[in-house]
């Protein structure tokens, strides 16, 4: 490279730096922003102070500004800021500027803070300091007038706001008092602040951060956020979200089509929201959700949940308490809970496993899945699939056109569907079943048996107890009964179709069957017996009754 | 003699003393050889070694070793130089954007008029969107119908407070802002009201 070319490069080197140097070196100006051909702005700076204390007041109302209020640790209120202007017409412009003041009004223990411009002397008549080329100019209300203020305010820590502002932005610290905070249209954070906080804004987002105290926030469409509030904490909203951490003691949330999420309430919790999602977390009280057409998440809650919603899963894990849920067309999932479980819902699957106390479903359309129950569990459902298992308690399943499958009942079980089978496996005491054209399988049932079902199969195997079973054509098989205790019988009519049963070869059976049109094939001797004499069979004159009745053949068998 | 002629007389003579001083210093030059074909046989040389570089591997690389030095050299100046003109338009850009301090809450005419022309853009995309959500607003349930509706509801109110702020503060950048944000948000509800199923 040429020792020229280098040399340039370093003279530009330095003709840069010095262009900065300058520019470091320049104060910043009021703006004279030269705008476009129509426009000129000009600005002006305000400066107010005043004596202040601590418990006092300072209100900042009818305001259009972005505000910033901010403790510090003297006694005083000192305001800095700057009102900018714009026009195509640059002498009404200073005019105006000339015209604005800021003021601190002291009246009691409150302070006003004021922002006087000439827009509010447009309708006055009479002299001022106005011209009145500018004055008529405002009046005639067409004009191209633009203005925007800015305000930095601070304030002894213990002081009490009250804000009442529009198209601006506020941000409040460190300030601790009764707050009474009104904004229209620009964002309000509180941050490090204490005492009560009511908080109204529109259509931008309030957040309050670190707050000593309760706190209560109204956020028409606009989002909410809520971090570290020591105290209790209320919000209203709508169409934008809502998010928390933190809450000291109860939340509640009215909120319109909004997500809510959030965790840590030390308190009860009441939250209501639409359309959107819902998920709450960790809260030490109780959890009350109504959320129309929201998908809900709930966990670890330390007392009762109660959950009304519709057309949108909900899910609940983790609950000391009892729950309940009141659904439409959702699909509910309820795992870990402490007390009882009530839930309702349609069309949709519900699904509740480690309960320790008792279940109730009311599923219309649902298919239900229940696993480690340690209390009853009573079902009412229908179209779908039921399936119980590890049922600490008993079993009641009242279906219909439902596939039933039961296991592991400890105590009692009772079931009634149709159209579709319905087995019981290990059930702890008496089972009874009744399933209009439903095949019913049962096994190892330590109780007594009671199946009603038609024109499908009856089998049964493995029973401990008394068996009566009431078919219109079904058949009937019987098997591997493990035990007849004293005081049994078995009682099997149906018709059309066949029974089939075998008795325990030491079972001290008093044996009847009756067929119409059938056939006995007996391991019992048989004899005729009947008012018309058709093949019957009466065999033995023990203690436990066995009938047996069809139009269709039997088969008695005895098991080796 | 006159004093002309002396005068003449007098610069003859310094002149003679010059061009015999001239002389001198020419005559201790050296004599220049006589190569009357001088140029020609340099060409020819040139011409002779250059074939010869290029038959010869080891002389190209025995040229080329001497480039490293060289480059070494050249980036050794070329670096700094560069980061100095970098550091210095760097400087010059962020000091020159932080000059114009608090950025101003009044709209200048180009950009206002460039924000009149988007709202006046989403008035237009808004207006078309709401022509086709009517049928199928009328046609959706109840519960959506009486959402959207509270939702839009909402955002003309919004609508409506910006204009009338803007009426009579019709350059605040923070009010235009907002009413941008209105526009866009009655925008995205109309457009998700056509996409619902």
């Amino acid at each position: 490279m040429k020792k020229k070319t280098i040399l340039g490069l370093s003279i530009f080197a330095v003709f840069l730096l010095v262009y900065a140097q300058m520019a470091v070196s320049t104060a910043p100006n009021r703006i004279n922003a030269a705008a476009g051909p129509t426009k000129t702005t000009q600005s002006k700076s305000l400066h107010e102070s005043v004596p202040s204390a601590p418990g006092k007041t300072v209100r900042l109302e009818d305001m259009q500004a972005d505000l910033t209020i901010t403790a510090w640790d003297r006694n005083e209120i000192v305001i800095e800021g700057s009102v900018e202007v714009g026009n195509s017409n640059p002498e009404m412009l200073t005019e105006f500027l000339a015209g604005t003041k800021l003021s601190i009004e002291p009246s009691g223990d409150r302070f006003s803070v004021k922002l006087h411009t000439p827009f509010e002397s447009r309708q006055k008549k009479g002299t001022g300091s106005l011209s009145g080329a500018l004055r008529n100019f405002l009046r005639s209300g067409k004009f191209n007038f633009s203005f925007s203020a800015r305000l930095d305010v601070h304030v002894p820590s213990d002081q009490s706001l009250v804000v009442n502002n529009s198209f601006g932005n506020i941000k409040l610290s460190g300030v601790n008092g009764r707050h009474d905070i009104r904004n229209d249209s620009g964002e309000v954070r509180v941050e490090g602040c204490g005492g009560t906080l009511s908080l109204r804004n529109s259509f931008a987002a309030a957040n309050v951060v670190h707050f000593k105290g309760p706190a209560t926030v109204d956020n028409k469409s606009g989002d909410v956020i809520l971090e570290e509030i020591s105290g209790g904490a209320e919000v209203r909203n709508s169409f934008k979200s809502v998010r928390f951490g933190k809450i000291g003691a109860a939340l509640i949330i009215k909120s319109e089509s909004a997500d809510v999420i959030g965790s840590d309430v030390a308190g009860d919790c009441r939250i209501a929201s639409s359309f959107k999602v819902i998920d709450v977390r960790g809260i030490q009280g109780r959890l009350e959700v109504r959320g129309e057409s929201s998908e809900v998440t709930v966990d670890n809650v330390k007392k009762d949940v109660v959950i009304e919603s519709s057309f949108k899963p909900v899910k609940v894990t983790n609950v000391q308490g009892g729950l309940r849920v009141i659904s439409e067309s959702a699909a509910v999932t309820a795992g870990d809970i402490a007390g009882e479980a009530r839930i309702k819902s349609s069309f949709n699957e519900i699904s509740a496993a480690r309960v320790h106390g008792s279940v109730t479903i009311d599923g219309e359309s649902c298919a239900v899945n229940l696993r480690e129950i340690d209390g009853d569990a009573a079902i009412a459902s229908s179209f779908k699939e039921v399936s119980a298992s590890n049922i600490g308690g008993t079993l009641d399943i009242k279906s219909q056109s439902a596939k039933v499958i039961a296991t592991d009942i400890k105590k009692a079980t009772s079931i009634a569907s149709s159209f579709n089978s319905i087995e019981v496996r290990r059930a702890g005491r008496n089972v009874k079943v009744e399933g209009e054209s439903s095949s019913v399988l049962i096994e190892e049932a330590a109780g007594n048996v009671d199946v009603q079902n038609s024109f499908k199969y009856v089998i049964l195997r493995q029973t401990s107890g008394s068996i009566r079973v009431v078919g219109d054509s079904s058949g009937v098989e019987v098997s591997q009964i493990r035990m007849l205790p004293k005081g049994s019988t078995i009682d099997i009519r149906t018709s059309f179709k066949p029974i089939i049963i075998a008795l325990p070869k030491d079972a001290d059976v008093a044996v009847s069957a009756k067929t119409e049109y059938g056939k006995i094939h007996s391991d019992y001797p048989v004899y005729l017996g009947g008012e018309d004499l058709r093949p019957a069979v009466e065999a033995g004159k023990g203690t436990i009754p066995v009938r047996l009745e069809t139009s269709a053949d039997i088969t008695i068998k005895k098991e080796l | 003699m006159s004093l002309k002629k002396f005068d003449d007389y007098e610069k003859g003579r310094e002149q003679e003393a010059l061009e015999a001083r001239l002389q001198a210093e020419i005559d201790s030059l050296k004599t220049p050889i006589s190569a009357p074909h001088l140029w020609k046989r340099i060409e020819a040389m040139l011409r002779k070694e250059e074939t010869a570089a290029r038959s010869r591997p080891e002389a190209r690389t025995a040229a080329y070793s001497t480039r490293p030095a060289r480059l070494l050299r050249k980036w050794f100046i070329l670096v700094p130089a560069s980061a100095l003109v970098l550091i210095g338009i760097l400087l010059a850009l962020f000091l020159g954007l932080g000059q114009r301090g608090t950025p101003s809450g009044i709209l200048a005419g180009d950009a206002l008029q460039k924000i009149e022309l988007k709202e006046r853009e989403y008035v237009q995309a808004v207006d078309e969107l709401e022509k086709k959500a009517r049928p199928k607003m009328a046609a959706m349930d109840l519960e959506m119908v009486s959402l959207y509706r509270d939702k839009l509801e909402t955002i003309d109110a919004q609508i409506r407070r910006c204009r009338e702020a803007l009426a009579s503060n019709p350059a605040n950048a923070h009010i235009r802002r907002y009413m941008l944000a209105a526009l866009q948000d009655k925008r995205q509800t109309l457009a998700e009201l056509l996409a619902y199923d």
